[in-house]
């Protein structure tokens, strides 16, 4: 689903280089849900910014589900990045001014789908989230639950093959952030890969493996159950 | 997606109204202001006699003091005697003679029953109207015959037409100018009138055309209210009306036709041999000196568009650029506060190109209001100057070189405007602005 070899990304000021990613490998199943965890300035959003093509690399391939992605235009990515990739991040990132009904149809205009079109999928991704009935509410009048569930129906309403999650209850209390958590999972569950950044430990368990970026590499990696989240140790370290 | 980029155009200009306002005010007081002024300045520096040019001809002859160069931009008087301007009229070497001079006569209808009035009048010859494209409503223009013996025959405006004859076509009938019956041959009609004014440029370019035409020689017979700008350069005695037609006071302005160069060549040799002549009588003492000036050389010569003109005009340039200038920062500082949501949007997929088409949109509305904006402004200001210069009635108004003016000018703005702020947008990197909240 999404496969990366030696991904090489250096950020160059006029002073220092500074390499955020280097020989980076990973390979994410269809249908895994994989948590990233790592210290502050390891190169977690580093990589949740090449993984969902919004920025470029030195060296190094990346293949998008089956299809290789280095070297394409922007608007290429732009295409790919509206079809194949669903967005969540902790802030929500929701537009303040707009209502979730036309939060939601933000990805789907860049699609250029008929007004039916979306107003179908709009509707069907506001019900997955259970907040159809809100659809004409402002982001404000929510709480941040809802609103991350409202991001989740955003990311799910362009029918992406996998979702990138930037801490998606780093915003939440404990209450919602596990509701979320099972919205994660549950929408895991029906086939969806999830690839989510977190630097909660047990979010991070609950995840079918857990990969740990420092220095810009992958250090280490972890399996776990997903039935029995926490009973496995550390399987492998590379 | 162009339906898309214009509703999001039009939420993010209602979303913070009062820098929408103040962008919309810079670019519409930028056109406003250099609209105006650019109206006035195609009008003044217009030659609505162009088509003319190769044929038509204004005569300058220098009859001036020996002693010192007239004052004027060719150092030639602007306008010439009367006995020199009879004299070349009369010598009719050019294929047609023109002679003119403005002056101010009573009028009142033939039975003296109404009140006379003052009304501004050109003595002139019958072939003015073809010369300058005035248009009749009713008759024509007197004969040669006519001007030869300066018949007392007149030609009125519309609006005289009305006055005095309620309209109706009032040829062959009679009005008392100076106490004297004229007949009317002729009823030019309201709207005609050249800006500037080519055939007589003399104190002011943009007066409005007399209402009341006579043939010219009718000086021959009598003096007039003289209403135009007489010039002299010695001490001379006048003492009746035949010493004044005998002066060297300058004072009577003359047209050529001259048909092909042939014709030119001829005509400027005679005014030689003619300036020789009289320099044998004791007249033209300074070098022999003459002109014959195209519209457009009248034009330069009478100094129709001032240095004062086209300094305010690249004022008015400067004061549009500074304008867009403050609008294109503000445009950028509102783009750039967005730019967690523009960041949004290409995380949602949106192109480099979709992002700039959507920032360059906003900027097109906002400089689209600003122009129509601007062209209200500038209404208003043509207005003001209409209010405050009678004789600009010509001059400030809206032609469809103004609107074309302001679309073109909404046009430029609009780049000016948001190219800049929308590409530099488009060139921040989306993935540093996620984090920001929106």
């Amino acid at each position: 689903m999404l496969k990366m070899q030696a991904i090489k990304k250096i950020y160059r000021t006029d002073m220092i280089e500074t390499h955020a990613l280097r020989d980076f490998d990973l390979d994410v199943k269809q249908g895994e849900f994989v948590a990233v965890t790592g210290p502050s300035g390891s190169g977690k959003s580093t990589f949740l910014s090449i993984a969902g093509l919004l920025e470029s690399f030195e060296g190094g391939k990346y293949w998008l589900d089956g299809q290789d992605v280095s070297e394409l235009s922007d608007r290429t990515r732009s295409r790919l990045r509206n079809e194949k990739i669903g967005f969540i991040f902790q802030g929500f990132n929701l537009i303040g001014d707009l209502n979730l009904y036309d939060n939601v149809d933000v990805p789907l205009r860049y699609r250029g789908l008929n007004g039916r079109e979306r107003k179908k999928r709009i509707e069907h991704a506001l019900e997955r989230v259970g907040l159809a009935a809100r659809r004409h509410h402002l982001p404000g009048q929510l709480s941040g639950g809802q609103q991350q569930r409202v991001a989740i129906a955003r990311a799910l309403a362009g029918d992406p093959v996998f979702l990138l999650a930037d801490e998606p209850t780093g915003n939440l209390d404990s209450l919602m952030a596990r509701q979320v958590m099972e919205m994660l999972e549950e929408i895991n569950r029906q086939g969806m890969t999830i690839v989510m950044v977190t630097h909660d430990p047990d979010l991070a368990r609950r995840a079918h493996r857990n990969i740990q970026i420092v220095d810009g590499q992958v250090t280490n990696f972890q399996i776990y159950d997903p039935r029995t989240p926490h009973a496995l140790e550390p399987a492998t370290v590379l | 997606m162009w339906k898309y980029y214009a509703q999001l155009a039009w939420h993010n200009l209602t979303r913070t109204p009062v820098l929408s306002l103040l962008m919309i005010l810079a670019i519409a007081t930028g056109i406003g202001a250099s609209l105006t002024t650019l109206t006035l300045y195609s009008v003044v520096a217009s030659n609505p006699l162009a088509h003319k040019n190769e044929t038509l001809f204004a005569v300058q002859l220098d009859s001036w003091d020996p002693k010192e160069e007239f004052w004027g931009p060719t150092g030639v008087p602007l306008a010439l005697t009367f006995r020199d301007a009879r004299a070349i009229y009369q010598a009719d070497v050019a294929d047609e003679t023109l002679m003119m001079s403005r002056v101010g006569l009573t009028v009142r209808d033939a039975n003296g029953n109404a009140l006379p009035r003052v009304e501004a009048t050109r003595m002139t010859s019958g072939n003015f109207f073809q010369f300058f494209d005035v248009p009749f409503v009713y008759g024509n223009a007197w004969d040669k015959s006519a001007d030869q013996v300066g018949a007392q025959q007149v030609v009125i405006s519309e609006t005289l037409n009305w006055h005095f004859f309620q309209g109706r076509n009032s040829v062959g009938d009679n009005l008392r100018l100076e106490g004297e019956l004229y007949t009317v041959v002729g009823v030019v009609a309201d709207d005609w009138s050249l800006a500037p004014s080519v055939y007589d440029l003399s104190m002011n370019a943009f007066k409005k055309p007399e209402r009341i035409y006579i043939p010219f020689l009718n000086f021959d017979r009598r003096p007039f209210p003289s209403w135009a700008d007489h010039n002299g350069w010695k001490h001379e005695d006048i003492r009746s009306h035949e010493d004044f037609l005998a002066s060297e006071q300058v004072w009577v302005q003359m047209w050529v036709l001259l048909k092909n160069p042939q014709k030119y060549a001829e005509f400027s040799q005679f005014l030689r041999n003619y300036i020789s002549d009289q320099k044998q009588i004791g007249r033209f003492e300074r070098p022999l000196k003459f002109r014959l000036n195209t519209p457009e050389e009248w034009l330069s010569v009478n100094g129709v568009v001032t240095n004062d003109t086209r300094v305010l005009v690249g004022l008015s340039g400067a004061f549009l650029l500074v304008c867009l200038v403050n609008a294109v920062v503000l445009l950028l500082a509102k783009f750039m506060r967005n730019m967690a949501e523009t960041g949004l949007r290409r995380a949602l997929g949106a192109s480099r190109s979709a992002i700039f088409s959507q920032h360059l949109t906003e900027a097109a509305a906002i400089g689209l209001i600003g122009a129509f904006l601007g062209l209200a402004f500038s209404w208003v200001g043509l207005w003001g100057v209409r209010a405050l210069y009678g004789d600009f009635d010509e001059v400030a108004v809206f032609r469809m070189a103004t609107v074309l003016g302001a679309a073109l000018l909404a046009v430029v703005s609009c780049l000016i405007t948001g190219l800049l702020p929308a590409w530099q947008v488009t060139k921040a990197q989306a993935s540093r602005h996620l984090k920001n909240s929106l």
